[in-house]
Parts: C-alpha cells; structure tokens; sequence
C-alpha cells in the first residue's frame, strides 16, 4: 500500500521576520507622538484646545475608543 | 532693500498670466454633469495635442498596469474616468504656467504633494457634508496657488518671509505678512480669478486661513471646508516637511462641518491613501 504523504508537510515554511516587540511598538508610537507635539508646537504653545488635535492623537495611536 | 512687494505690480503679472485653456473648464464642467458622454468629452480633449500627450502618458503610467497599450484618448479616458482627467488637465495647465521656481525653503515637489492631500481631502469632506464635490476639489488643488506665483516671481522675497516664519517658529502666513506686506491668500484669490473660476472658489482660496466669522450652527461654507482641509492636510504631515506646522485652525468653520468624529478619521484614512495614488499618476 502506497504511502500516502500529505503535502503541507513538504512545504517550506515561509521565511518570516521575528514579530515586533512591545518595545519596538512603543517607541514607534513614542516617535509618532513626538511628531505630532511638533507639528502642532504652534497650537500647543497657545494653550489652543481644537477636536483636530485629539483626532490625530487617536488617529495615529490607533486607539479609537 | 525692502522685501515688501509691490501690490500693483504683482496684480500686473498676475494679468499676464496665461489663460486657463477653456477646455479645462469644460471638462471640469463636465465632471459635474452625470449625463456627460466619454464621446464627448475625448472629441474636446482631441483639439489639443499637449492635453492628449498628457492624457495618455498618465492612462499609461504604472498605476493603471496598462503601461504602453493605450493610444486612443477614448479608451485612456475610460481607464483615466472623467474626474480624474479633470485634475489631471488642472494640474498639467497649472504646472505648465510654472515651472519648478529657483527660491530657497519652497519644495516644489512639496508643494504639490501638499495641494493634491488638500484637494482630496476636500472632496472627501464635501461628500460627507453634501457640498459639491468638484469645486471642493478645485479649490483644494488651487489652495495655495498664491505662494507658487510669489515663490515664481518674488523668490528672493519669499526666502526672506520663510526665513523670518522660520526664525521665529510661526506658520508661514505670518512670515509673508511680515516681509511681504500681503500674503499667498489673497495673491492666489487674484489668481483664481483671472483664471475665471467661480466666485466661491475664489472667495474660498482668498479666505482659506481666515475664513469670515459666522455663527457655528450656520450652513457650512466652501470657504470652512478648504480651511479644514488644508489643516488636516498639514497635521496627516504627508510631504514630511522637516519645518512642518500645522496651522490655526477656527472652531467655528470645523464645527459647521458638522461631522462626527468617525467621520472625520474615515477622511484622515482616504486623504493619506489617495495621495500616495494621485502624486504617483501625475507624476508632478
């Protein structure tokens, strides 16, 4: 009786980088934030409080709650 | 020397533009008319040899994959569509009025990546807010047409307004208003004008860091909407200006819009998507 030899198991398993830490993903979001703080210097150093500057908080954090 | 530019003198060359070629009106016409046939408009497009070299050189860019196997203007405005052609001539007549200006601090390649994140970003907001879209766009491309015309004409001037918004760290309106003595609104106002585009997209370049005061539950504006755009435009930092800021923006013209936040991060995502695709087709 032949043997049968299920194919997924020939299949060379896809070269995947490591997956990011949760370092790695925190300083990302860090420098997305440092970024923003500079974009809107302006608004920030006359104390000026506007839905747009929150929105891009979220936006950029991903957190939309 | 005085920086400061001679008002008259600049309304002058502003005269002597070159017109927009009518056949832009046209199809921009057209992109708001529904029952517009592709005939019809390939058959407008055809008189002209630079529109339809333009033309097909983008319908055969990478982006569409049909790269070298389009050669009738028909078949490159049914992969192009209509309102994309409309930018596309736009934005050709407008680059032709203009080439890449020699002034320090102004990045051409910046600039137009910065007008085609406005335009889109515009739209967007128009089709939430229910204002017409194709104007919205036009007035987003042509937002800052102004600071072209003085980056062209009076660049020695301009280096001296962004070198003074620089030292001291505010927008660049502040700079030119400073130096200059006038700004890039009202100088692209004049622009829009002379161009013969219709008074609420002159109204909304010439307003578009000001927009006029009004009760925040009123209707909104062209002019509100080209305001918030250009913000979102600076603030989603897509040209990666080193010196980029975003500017003030009013309460009153973001309210008016009336939108939900949800709303607002859906354009934040289609404003940063569609730019990458349109800088890469018009290749400007």
């Amino acid at each position: 009786m032949p043997t049968i030899i299920d194919p997924s198991t020939l299949a060379t398993p896809e070269p995947r980088r490591p997956e990011a830490s949760a370092d790695e993903c925190a300083a990302v979001e860090a420098a997305q934030q440092r970024r923003l703080a500079f974009l809107f210097r302006g608004w920030l150093r006359d104390g000026r409080v506007h839905p747009l500057l929150h929105l891009m908080h979220v936006y950029r954090s991903g957190d939309e709650r | 020397m005085t920086m400061q530019v001679n008002s008259n003198e600049l309304r002058q060359r502003v005269r002597d533009l070159a017109a927009m070629p009518q056949v832009v009106h046209e199809v921009l016409a057209a992109m708001r008319d529904a029952g517009v046939s592709i005939d019809a408009v390939a058959a407008r497009v055809g008189h002209d040899p630079a529109l339809v070299a333009r033309t097909l050189r983008v319908a055969n860019s990478p982006f569409y994959g049909l790269a070298g196997r389009i050669g009738s203007i028909r078949d490159a405005l049914r992969v192009v569509g209509l309102r994309r052609l409309g930018t596309v001539l736009m934005a050709a007549s407008v680059s032709d009025c203009f080439p890449p200006p020699a002034c320090r601090g102004f990045v051409f390649k910046s600039f137009w990546g910065h007008s085609f994140a406005t335009a889109i970003c515009a739209q967007a907001l128009a089709a939430a807010c229910h204002l017409d879209e194709g104007s919205a766009f036009t007035a987003g491309l042509l937002h800052d047409i102004g600071r072209l015309v003085l980056a062209t004409y009076y660049p020695r001037q301009l280096e001296a307004a962004i070198a003074d918004a620089q030292l001291r760290d505010v927008a660049p309106l502040d700079g030119e208003r400073a130096v200059l003595a006038l700004d890039h609104c009202e100088v692209g106002a004049w622009v829009a004008a002379h161009w013969h585009f219709a008074d609420v997209v002159v109204d909304a370049i010439g307003h578009h860091h000001e927009p006029p005061p009004r009760d925040a539950a009123a209707a909104p504006t062209l002019g509100d909407l080209i305001h918030v755009a250009d913000g979102i435009a600076h603030a989603l930092d897509l040209t990666r200006e080193p010196d980029e800021m975003v500017p003030p923006m009013a309460l009153g013209a973001w309210t008016r819009l009336g939108l939900q936040p949800e709303a607002f991060l859906t354009v934040f995502t289609h404003t940063e998507l569609a730019s990458a695709a349109f800088s890469e087709t018009l290749a400007i």
